[in-house]
């Protein structure tokens, strides 16, 4: 009998170790790197909400409270705030991203628009979205930037995402099926498909590149986290969702199954109150927006 | 035939049936248990005197008519109370099966959890269906909202005062929730007729055949004329239907304007305010915007809103409602439902949609926090944890409720001060 169940566990062990690569690349750690918690003149970030990280090695911060955003350089375990726009278009940036030439998309929460922002800090007007037949204003709630300098917006009021291109047309309308009840982020995959995260229905919905409707990515996430915020989509593909309420970062597998939960609810340094925003680096670094905490952190991914 | 009185056919097809089966079960009975011939519930009746009275009862349910006390009762020993073959929960679905049919919209909780004895005797009663009370005083007798709402009413429902069965069915319904025979307005409609004149005339020809009845109206009564919910929007009261909808004569029922855009008309000083906040409740300006919280012609909770504020808020925010359930110390105003007493329903400055920046001043509305403790509080005492933060209430306590006492983020004897004071950790 014994002889048997030594045999089983070696067949095991085995087994264990053949799939142990493939797993581990699966399996997200985070580790701290670094915390920004003012500007070089040492103001203190305020309700700090969102983050970018497309430009380039520079990440993008909404410094909501103080109505400016600030380009962050990452260099170790240090965090400097290279430069600062402040404009009076903007008044409480909640959103943001850019890319690799400066210029960035910013989400204000006030008047719940997009704005371009050049290079050298200039506005450079709002983006105008076409109103969905027969409703009200469009109320853009989130973005994300595409290739070519489209923009994907989460519109609530019209109960859909659009994609604006880089000259303003409107390339593609993508309705939110009846059940997604309240949209708080999107992304875009690696291949093209757009993701739309359902905070209150707590689940991911995908539209693949042709699809004109939404599907679900994954099943309901109710039991992983309490209230999923914001949803990044890093180098490997690997979802990463911003647990507001729980204070941590839920991995989901590109198929929306849950593949981790890192991190957890604290004020200490490494932990998160309310993060409403992350993104990722091409340089395996995770930024998260730590509201409640006034903060910006950035972590390394570790595999 | 209706579908309801073939139902009942078919009921006294299944008692006929039942009684004619009770012979060969009596002959079962006496040979499992080695009876005397005939004796059966005779004999238990030897001891069991009371039973006669039981038995002169208007209602006697069949076996106990027929004697057949062991077809719910093991006559030696049992693993239940009252000696029952089979728990008490599943006794009568022995020979009654499920009373809930395949794909029920709805169900009565006590038959669900297979509680029959809440209404009905299990030997014998005056009210027929061996019912422990006759109409509505057995419905009442549990809810009790229903009583209260019917005591105060001014405007009565005639269908209610007659019988509850009227429009709900006692074990399940099929087609409709809350038990009803069949979901509004078919269920309305087969006593309320739009064609009659003065349908027409109440609803302001605004062709509401195919509304939701009760969206306007209380089926139990109300204070208000035309049973209207308690709360009734002003528009409504006023019969001034034309302020929101388009002309009735078109056949339908449309809108005049979308979302917000429709509300504003009236309460625009709000939608001002609103407009004038860095920071939304995003179901404000959402598609559905308003509706998604009120009720634009009349509702049973102040405000209009469309369910109790816990109920409400809940739908969207069920994880902070689910963290105050588990929470060992409960915040009243969280397990009230009184989510306005901290919140801004519709837009702040502040997160949390908090009325200001300031969370002690939050909490200074009902907790004096400067009697609190000796520990330092304010702008001049820095969060050890974190310079951006200064020491306030949430830096020790949330709110919706934690696993520790009072609401702590952790064990106040241990892990709780020392995330701050690390030179005193032993």
């Amino acid at each position: 009998m014994r002889t048997r169940w030594l045999s089983m566990s070696v067949a095991l062990l085995a087994a264990h170790a053949t799939a142990s690569p493939a797993a581990a690349a699966e399996v997200l750690k985070l580790r701290h790197a670094a915390t920004l918690y003012a500007d070089a003149g040492e103001v203190p970030l305020r309700v700090p909400q969102g983050v970018g990280c497309g430009a380039g090695d520079t990440i993008l911060v909404a410094d909501s409270g103080n109505g400016r955003v600030l380009r962050v350089e990452i260099s170790g375990a240090l965090a400097r705030v290279t430069g600062i726009v402040k404009l009076a278009e903007i008044v409480y940036p909640i959103r943001v991203d850019g890319d690799a030439t400066g210029a960035m998309v910013v989400l204000d929460g006030k008047s719940r628009r997009l704005a371009r922002v050049a290079a050298d800090g200039k506005f450079g007007g709002w983006i105008e979205i076409p109103h969905a037949g027969g409703t009200a204003n469009p109320v853009i709630r989130s973005f994300a930037l595409g290739p070519h300098g489209a923009v994907l917006a989460a519109d609530v009021a019209g109960r859909r995402v659009v994609q604006i291109s880089a000259t303003g047309s409107l390339d593609r309308s993508i309705a939110l099926p009846g059940e997604a009840r309240g949209i708080t982020d999107v992304a875009l995959d690696g291949r093209g498909s757009v993701l739309a995260l359902d905070g209150v229905g707590r689940r991911v919905w995908v539209a693949r590149p042709g699809d004109a409707a939404f599907a679900p990515l994954s099943g309901s996430l109710a039991e992983d986290l309490d209230y999923p915020g914001a949803l990044d989509v890093d180098p490997s593909g690997r979802l990463l969702v911003a647990d507001l309420d729980g204070g941590g970062v839920v991995m989901l597998g590109p198929d929306g199954s849950f593949r981790g939960r890192q991190l957890a609810f604290g004020s200490k340094q490494g932990l998160l109150r309310y993060p409403t925003d992350l993104c990722s680096t091409r340089r395996g670094l995770v930024v998260i927006a730590d509201r409640e905490n006034q903060r910006v952190q950035v972590f390394a991914i570790g595999e | 035939m209706s579908s309801r009185n073939s139902g009942r056919a078919l009921a006294a097809l299944f008692v006929l049936l039942a009684a004619g089966s009770a012979a060969p079960l009596r002959a079962q009975d006496e040979s499992k248990f080695h009876l005397q011939p005939g004796a059966s519930g005779k004999l238990c009746l030897k001891c069991h005197t009371d039973f006669e009275d039981v038995l002169r009862k208007a209602s006697v349910h069949t076996p106990v008519k027929a004697g057949q006390c062991v077809s719910c009762h093991s006559p030696h020993a049992a693993d239940h109370g009252k000696l029952l073959a089979t728990s008490p929960d599943a006794v009568c679905a022995t020979c009654h099966g499920t009373m809930i049919p395949a794909g029920a919209a709805s169900a009565h909780k006590p038959v669900e959890e297979g509680h029959c004895v809440a209404c009905h005797d299990p030997h014998a009663s005056s009210s027929k269906a061996n019912l422990i009370r006759a109409g509505n005083d057995l419905c009442l007798g549990c809810h009790a909202s229903v009583k209260t709402s019917l005591a105060s009413a001014t405007h009565h429902h005639t269908p209610v005062d007659r019988n509850c069965l009227g429009c709900h069915e006692p074990h399940a319904s099929k087609e409709a929730g809350s038990l009803l025979h069949k979901a509004a307005p078919a269920l309305c409609l087969e006593c309320h007729k739009p064609s009659q004149p003065g349908f027409a005339q109440a609803h302001m020809n605004y062709p509401v055949a195919k509304s939701d009845c009760t969206s306007c109206h209380d089926p139990h009564g109300s204070v208000n004329q035309g049973i209207l919910w308690a709360t009734v929007h002003e528009p409504v009261r006023n019969r001034k239907c034309a302020q929101c909808h388009g002309d009735p004569s078109a056949g339908q029922v449309t809108m005049k304007r979308a979302g917000a855009d429709l509300c504003r008309g009236c309460h625009s000083n709000l939608i001002l305010e609103i407009g004038a906040k860095n920071r939304v409740h995003w179901p404000v300006v959402d598609g559905k915007a308003c509706a998604n919280c009120h009720e634009p012609h009349a509702s049973k909770t102040a405000g209009l809103l469309s369910a109790p504020m816990k109920q409400l808020c809940a739908s969207c925010h069920q994880d902070s409602i689910a963290r105050q359930d588990r929470s060992v110390t409960k915040h009243p105003p969280v397990n009230d439902g009184e989510c306005t007493a901290c919140h801004l329903p519709h837009a702040s400055d502040a997160t949390f949609l908090f009325a200001t920046t300031d969370d002690k001043e939050v909490c200074g509305v009902c907790h004096d926090w400067q009697g609190h403790s000796a520990h330092p509080i304010g702008d001049a005492a820095v969060d050890q944890r974190n310079p951006n933060l200064r020491v306030s209430c949430l830096s020790c306590h949330r709110s919706h409720g934690t696993l520790f006492g009072h609401f702590a983020h952790a064990d106040v004897k241990g892990d709780l001060c020392m995330q701050c004071h690390t030179q005193i950790r032993r």
